[in-house]
């Protein structure tokens, strides 16, 4: 056997005994890495075996070779056992590995480029194990085509191409990507290097959508057996929730940061919204909206990423459904709300950091801090690589969250800056106050006169002393009406309303018939009155109306102050001048108080604070009367002495203004006196108050008819209605109304109503409260307690006036209430809506049964666990498969009470939940809350999260007759919880850079953290302050209310604002303000707490002031009245006894009115206190247009310049508060002409338009800055005049009457132009919606 | 109570209020002794009345303190007093001064003299 040839081998066989592919083969021959021959002839290389073994040595296992050798050597004796050994070794490095390992070593391989598992290199076998060993995800390409292998972790970034991705190309899997990765592998293949990418931004495609990743990775070149590349390993990081991670908070952080400077609105959204300019990555743009004050629309205040221009950012939106941006749903469920497909809508998107521009966008609404704090809408466009999953829309929560922070934070400044705005205004807002109270008292009084006056008319049938018991109560009216008429003269002066108008007068008999008016007075207490007015020479120019009140004044000042003595008037002529001294030997005033003794509401302090010294307008409106003479005033006193008050006139006409004199002597002169003053102010009184406003009651029931709802067809059967009163005028009054309409039976008590009720089956009952045998209330009770009839409309009659008498009556079942006196087309309004509920009612009833069937149908099959409670006692009447699956299917729930069914929740708080909800009729929400329960059977409690809402069921009365349970299931969800949590620290920065006192706590009120002025403030330390300590800072008289109040907020997450004091460092206690919002999460959970405390010590002593001058003012008003009302009912005793009935029905009257009288006094009070939100209504259903009417005639009698023109549409009926509305156009009337100076005309139109009924006031003013527009409605608003006029008015009306048209669920609003003029428009309803008496 | 008409002492800084009541009062049976004037209350220079019925805010003199001052007096403790003012939250203060009784302004005559009966019905 010597020379054996060798054996040539071709490059088949050799990749069969190597275990590597042809191709390898061919290049590591041609890289003499094996030695072999080209054949000339084919070009194949062929191969010696010996070369072949050098080779095979050289790599770390030769198992082919030496296979090889064996099936060569032993010719198939051991062939079956060699390839089970073959298989075996082969196999195990597969073994484990999880999914994948399982996967690779199912797949058949050999129908793959890689070939049988068997055939594998040694490398790519070891690469193989290291894969699947690891917990990093890892995959390996392998071959030309870099087939993919790839373990468990890795299966997360393959994602939904998992497991079709195994087994692939590369180049196929990644397609999407390619461009990226493609070259880095190349650079892996064919130069053998490695490459290293950090957080390397791939926009994927594994779910179906691109998808903004970023992976750190390194391609590894992995040499086959025979040296070379043969393929690469991948080792990954995922970095995608990092990268986001960061950025989110990074503009977080930045957020708080820019906008903690803001100082006001604007500013807080400007640099809010810049901020989210940084992150365009998952903010592309962004645009925030404040929503106007009534709630109707929302205005564009900043944009991020998007022109202010681009169609997709209208300026305003309403807040209805007809905007393209969801603003009316995301508002009222206070929920942001995803808008789709944004191409569909707008054009050329902006495409913030992405070539895409996005798809989505969100709305969120920004929640307003407090009561009068802004709302906000933000919208921002996402992110179109990235899925708007839990943690996109929680970052956008905390963004919007943020922004609100910062909102309030600015509106806690701008408040602070409008306060003391306010104080400059305050005055002259109590100046508006009187003039609109004045107004509104002085109707009562006119009725009061006017009932004296037909009693003295008649001054025959009475006798002596009833003519001086009227005399009296007539003088005391009067003096009222003074009272009022000072007020109301005082806030036209202030106004720029009054012309005086000069006329020559004998000031010296003038002044001495007033002086002598008060002489009995004078004399009566005690004193004497010296009055020394000798004629004068030279001719004097007067309004005599207004020198009367000065006389007056200064006389009644005098005589409030001197308690003994004399009181001295005397008139002197000097050189050009004529002079008042009206001397008293009165209190005096203290020398420090002089100079401000005709400063308004100026009361002197000192000598004794006490309701003597009056409203403190008096003199200040003396001041004001005698500068309009081109005169002035001074005082001179001496404490315990007296004082000296002097008004100096000037004599002639040349300081008078021209065509506002008349040189004819009048003749009244000498008759002038208490009679012609009181007569005077009658003309006054009567020119300006249209005497059909006086008798409503007289108009309204003439046209009862027109009133009447259209609910009744006259061929219809008519409606039955019992009526209880005691009173048997009242019964034939009634009856006789009602019958026009309706069926009545008239009984005189409780009694007799129920045995009727029982019999007869009336459709309505009308009861008197007030009856013999049984009342009204025990009436309602019999009725609400029979199934019978206990559905039956009552209506309560009474005539206890009152929210607490009509709160009684409703609270007693009754389904309204009506005041005596009421009017008669209230009573048939009342009656007819009440007839007509009962029919709807019925109906309803009927509905809800067929309801409960297609809800049953829709619960059985609906996603969730749903079931039905029925009863006090939680009966289970329905349960849903799915809410059998989770409590355990194999139980029997339904007809066993929650107790019975599900024993295990006793003690876990859900039965008191379904109690509460059950008795108070409000729906409960839990989320995440823990449930364990035994669904096996086998006693295991099971921990099950669920968010869940328990929703009372009603019946048609709307009683709770039942508690719906649905609920889903959120173990899952409770685990990413932590993610919300993260952001308490981002809230920190930004609450440590605010002026105010801040503090943060946790949902159950624990404060964790202060802001360093907290501590600055109170001089404590954190220690000391943690979890409850603030308590210590508290007042301990106040502490009891804090803490029920803040109890109640942790309770329902209602937000929290109170006043009360806290101690400061130096121990003495300063109010403040107190605010705290709920920071929730995007499931509305409340997170954290958020408060600040505003120091407000100068509103405190303002608003104390003021209170201080409304009792003094009240008091004052109320002292004339209680002396008319005895004389009234003094009078009244009288001619009873005397049997004169007329008289004494007159008397009567005049109680009622002096009652009215009463009530607008009250009324006055809380006017006054409109700020706290304390505004009664009268409504009453009136004629529109004979309003409107009404106050342009009214109006035009004010102006000369002016010319108003109505353009009415045809009149309805509106039920609201006629007086108020009158308010409401007077204010706006009186604005347009106050703004117009220039202009002649103001037109006034009226325009019924979807149920309201709208009303626009134009001038052709100056108009309102646009920039301003957004602010009229404020409080304080002012229009500033170009030009450095001022415009008279201290910026309430406008607010005054946006705010009493929002009680009546109505709107308004403005439109101008500068230099142009002013439209303010208004709607109100024209139904008869349920119109707020409080708020 | 025939033959011996009770006395009652008024105190009001409003003439015509005084005026009223006065009238009022008499006519219906009492003895009425009214003052503009408070500072004299308390000299009893026409012996003690059998009611007093104070304003409380009156002209240099509080009717609170007149009030609290008699009440506090042993020889004038059984002194009834009735309070009356045009604040209604006075009511409280007239209580804590020791009133036997309070009536807010205006008020109906009917109600006062209910107010005034209720002190004599024993005797």
């Amino acid at each position: 056997m010597a020379q054996e040839e060798p054996q040539i081998i071709n490059v088949q066989e050799a990749a069969e005994i190597l275990g590597v592919s042809p191709t390898t083969i061919r290049r590591w021959a041609q890289e003499r890495k094996i030695e072999g021959k080209q054949s000339r002839k084919s070009g194949e290389w062929l191969f010696t075996e010996e070369a072949l073994q050098a080779i095979g040595s050289m790599t770390p296992s030769s198992n082919g070779l030496a296979n090889r050798e064996e099936v060569h050597l032993e010719k198939g004796q051991h062939k079956e056992q060699s390839l089970q050994l073959i298989n075996a070794s082969s196999y195990d490095f597969l073994a484990g590995g999880g999914e994948m390992g399982e996967r690779i070593r199912t797949t058949d391989w050999s129908k793959t480029p890689l070939g049988p598992v068997e055939t594998w290199p040694q490398s790519l076998r070891t690469i193989v194990r290291i894969m699947l060993t690891s917990r990093q995800p890892i995959w390996i390409g392998w071959g030309p085509e870099l087939i993919k292998l790839y373990n468990d972790a890795y299966k997360t970034i393959v994602g939904g191409k998992h497991p079709w991705a195994l087994g692939r190309p590369a180049s196929e899997v990644w397609h999407e990507i390619w461009d990226s990765v493609g070259p880095r592998l190349q650079i892996a293949l064919e130069q053998n290097e490695g490459t290293y990418d950090e957080s390397l931004l791939l926009i994927m495609e594994r779910y179906g959508y691109p998808e903004e990743t970023y992976y750190t990775f390194s391609y590894s070149p992995v040499p086959g057996d025979h040296g070379g590349v043969e393929g690469i390993i991948c080792a990954n990081t995922d970095d995608t929730q990092r990268i986001i991670g960061e950025r989110q908070v990074k503009l977080l952080r930045t957020l708080a940061a820019e906008s903690s400077d803001a100082r006001t609105i604007e500013d807080a959204c400007r640099l809010s919204v810049r901020s989210l300019g940084f992150n365009t990555h998952d903010i592309p743009f962004a645009m925030l909206y404040l929503l106007d004050h009534d709630k109707q629309v929302a205005t564009l205040v900043e944009t991020a990423g998007i022109e202010k221009e681009h169609p997709a950012v209208p300026a305003t939106v309403a807040l209805d459904a007809s905007s393209s941006w969801p603003f009316a749903t995301a508002f009222s469920t206070q929920k942001d709300c995803l808008v789709s497909d944004l191409e569909k809508w707008f054009d050329d998107l902006p495409t913030g950091a992405w070539e895409l521009s996005p798809h989505q966008a969100i709305a969120l609404p920004i929640a307003p801090s407090g009561q009068a704090g802004k709302a906000g809408m933000l919208v921002v466009g996402l992110n179109p690589y990235r899925l708007f999953d839990e943690g996109y829309q929680g970052f956008l929560n905390l963004v919007a969250g943020q922004i609100a922070a910062s909102l309030a934070n600015a509106q806690a400044y701008e408040d602070e800056r409008k306060r003391a705005e306010a104080l400059a205004e305050i005055d002259r807002a109590k100046t508006l106050f009187f003039s609109n109270v004045s107004h509104e008292l002085r109707t009562p009084l006119t009725l009061i006169l006017g009932s004296i006056e037909e009693t003295l008319a008649n001054r025959d049938g009475l006798s002596l002393e009833q003519r001086e018991r009227s005399e009296i109560q007539y003088r005391n009216s009067l003096r009222l009406l003074r009272l009022v008429n000072t007020l109301l003269d005082f806030s036209r002066i202030e106004a720029g309303k009054v012309q005086a108008f000069y006329k020559q007068t004998d000031l010296a008999s003038l002044t001495a018939d007033l002086a002598s008016n008060f002489r009995s007075t004078v004399e009566k207490a005690g004193m004497q009155l010296i009055v020394d007015c000798p004629p004068l020479k030279s001719p004097v120019y007067v309004d005599q109306p207004m020198w009367e009140k000065i006389v007056l004044n200064l006389l009644s000042n005098a005589f409030k102050y001197t308690l003994e003595g004399k009181i001295t008037v005397t008139l002197r002529q000097n050189r050009s001048t004529v002079e008042l001294k009206v001397s008293d030997t009165g209190v005096g005033i203290p020398e420090e108080e002089l100079p401000r003794m005709f400063e308004r509401f100026h009361r002197v302090r000192g000598t004794e604070g006490r309701t003597h010294e009056g409203t403190g307008i008096g003199l200040s409106l003396v001041h004001e009367l005698v500068k309009l003479h081109g005169g002035t005033i001074g005082v001179t006193s001496k404490l315990g002495k007296g004082s000296t008050f002097t008004v100096t006139l000037p004599l002639g006409i040349t300081h008078l203004p021209e065509g506002q004199f008349s040189t004819d002597a009048t003749l009244s002169s000498t008759s002038l006196g208490a009679q012609t003053y009181v007569e005077e102010a009658l003309w006054l009184l009567a020119g300006q108050e249209a005497t059909a406003q006086l008798l409503p009651d007289l108009a309204l029931s003439t046209e009862g008819h027109q009133s009447l709802p259209q609910h009744e067809n006259e061929s219809v059967q008519k409606a039955r209605i019992l009526f209880a009163d005691d009173n048997a005028d009242m019964r034939a009054y009634v009856g006789r109304l009602l019958r026009q309409h309706y069926e009545v039976q008239t009984v005189p008590d409780g009694l007799a109503a129920l045995a009727a009720i029982k019999q007869n089956h009336p459709d309505l009952v009308l009861t008197d409260v007030m009856m013999p045998k049984m009342d009204g209330f025990e009436l309602l009770q019999k009725l609400r307690s029979d199934p019978e009839t206990r559905t039956l409309p009552v209506i309560l009659l009474s005539a206890r006036a009152g929210e607490e008498a009509k709160s009684e009556g409703m609270e007693a079942g009754a389904d309204d209430y009506l005041i005596k006196p009421f009017s008669v087309r209230e009573l048939l309004a009342r009656v007819g809506t009440h007839l007509q509920m009962a029919r709807l009612r019925k109906e309803a009833e009927d509905e809800v049964k067929a309801e409960r069937q297609r809800l049953r149908d829709l619960f059985m099959q609906a996603p969730a666990y749903i079931a039905v409670l029925r009863g006090p006692d939680h009966i289970f009447e329905l349960a849903n498969p799915l809410y059998m699956k989770v409590v355990g299917a194999h139980r029997e729930i339904v007809g066993k009470s929650l107790r019975d069914a599900l024993p295990e929740l006793v003690g876990q708080g859900f039965a008191q939940l379904l109690d509460r909800v059950y008795q108070t009729g409000e729906p409960f929400t839990v989320n995440e809350s823990l449930a364990q329960l035994d669904r096996n059977g086998n006693g295991t409690l099971e921990d099950v999260y669920f968010n869940f809402v328990y929703q009372p069921s009603r019946d048609a009365r709307g009683n709770v007759d039942g508690v719906l349970v649905y609920a889903v299931d959120v173990t899952e969800q409770v685990k990413t919880r932590q993610l919300i949590q993260e952001s308490e620290a981002r809230f920190r920065t930004l609450a440590d850079n605010i002026p105010n006192l801040a503090w943060m706590a946790q949902p159950d009120g624990w404060i964790y953290w202060y802001n360093s002025r907290w501590y600055d403030y109170t001089g404590t330390r954190p220690e000391q302050m943690r979890g409850h300590g603030w308590q210590a800072v508290h007042h301990p008289d106040v502490l009891p209310e804090v803490l029920a109040y803040w109890s109640h907020s942790l309770k329902t997450g209602e937000p929290f604002e109170m006043v009360f004091p806290l101690r400061g460092a130096d121990g003495n206690y300063r109010p403040f303000l107190t605010r705290t919002v709920a920071i929730r999460d995007e499931t509305g959970k409340i997170v954290q707490w958020f408060g600040t405390n505003t120091d407000i010590t100068k509103q405190k002593q303002l608003e104390q002031q003021k209170d201080e001058f409304i009792g003094i003012a009240s008091h004052e008003l109320k002292t004339p009245v209680t002396s008319i009302k005895g004389y009234t009912q003094l009078l009244e005793r009288h001619f009873r006894k005397a049997g004169d009935q007329r008289s004494s029905d007159l008397l009567k009257k005049m109680d009622v009115q002096i009652n009215k009288l009463t009530n607008l006094i009250g009324d006055l009070l809380d006017s006054t206190r409109i700020e706290s939100g304390k505004l009664l209504f009268h409504l009453s259903s009136f004629d529109y247009n004979d309003l409107v009417s009404e106050v342009v005639e009214d109006i035009q009698r004010t102006t000369v310049k002016h010319t108003i023109a109505p353009q009415l549409a045809p009149s309805v009926t509106i039920y609201a508060d006629r007086d108020r509305i009158g308010q409401v156009l007077t204010n706006l009337f009186t604005n347009a002409i106050k703004y117009s100076p220039n202009a002649k005309d103001i037109l006034v139109r009226t325009e019924i338009k979807d149920g309201n009924i709208i009303t626009s006031i134009q001038d052709f003013g100056i108009g309102i800055p646009k920039e301003k527009q957004p602010y009229v409605f404020e409080r304080f608003f002012r229009v500033e005049g170009e030009t450095q006029i001022t415009y008279p008015g201290l910026g309430l009306g406008l607010y005054i009457s946006s705010e009493f048209v929002k009680r009546h669920q109505g709107s308004i609003w403005v439109e101008s132009k500068e230099d142009e003029g002013t439209t303010i428009s208004f709607s109100l309803p024209l139904e008869q919606g349920p119109v707020e008496r409080n708020s | 109570m025939e033959g011996s008409k009770k006395r009652v002492l008024i105190a009001d800084d409003d003439p015509a209020i005084l005026d009223v009541l006065t009238l009022f009062l008499e006519e219906v049976g009492y003895e009425v002794e009214s003052t503009i004037n408070p500072e004299t209350i308390g000299e009893f220079s026409t012996g003690y009345p059998d009611l007093m019925i104070l304003d409380i805010w009156m002209s240099g003199w509080n009717g609170l303190d007149i009030c609290r001052t008699l009440k506090g007096q042993a020889t004038t403790r059984q002194l009834p007093i009735i309070l009356f003012s045009a604040k209604k939250e006075a009511e409280e203060l007239a209580y804590e001064a020791g009133a036997d009784d309070f009536i807010a302004k205006p008020f109906n005559l009917d109600d006062m003299l209910d107010k005034v009966e209720r002190f004599f019905k024993d005797s």
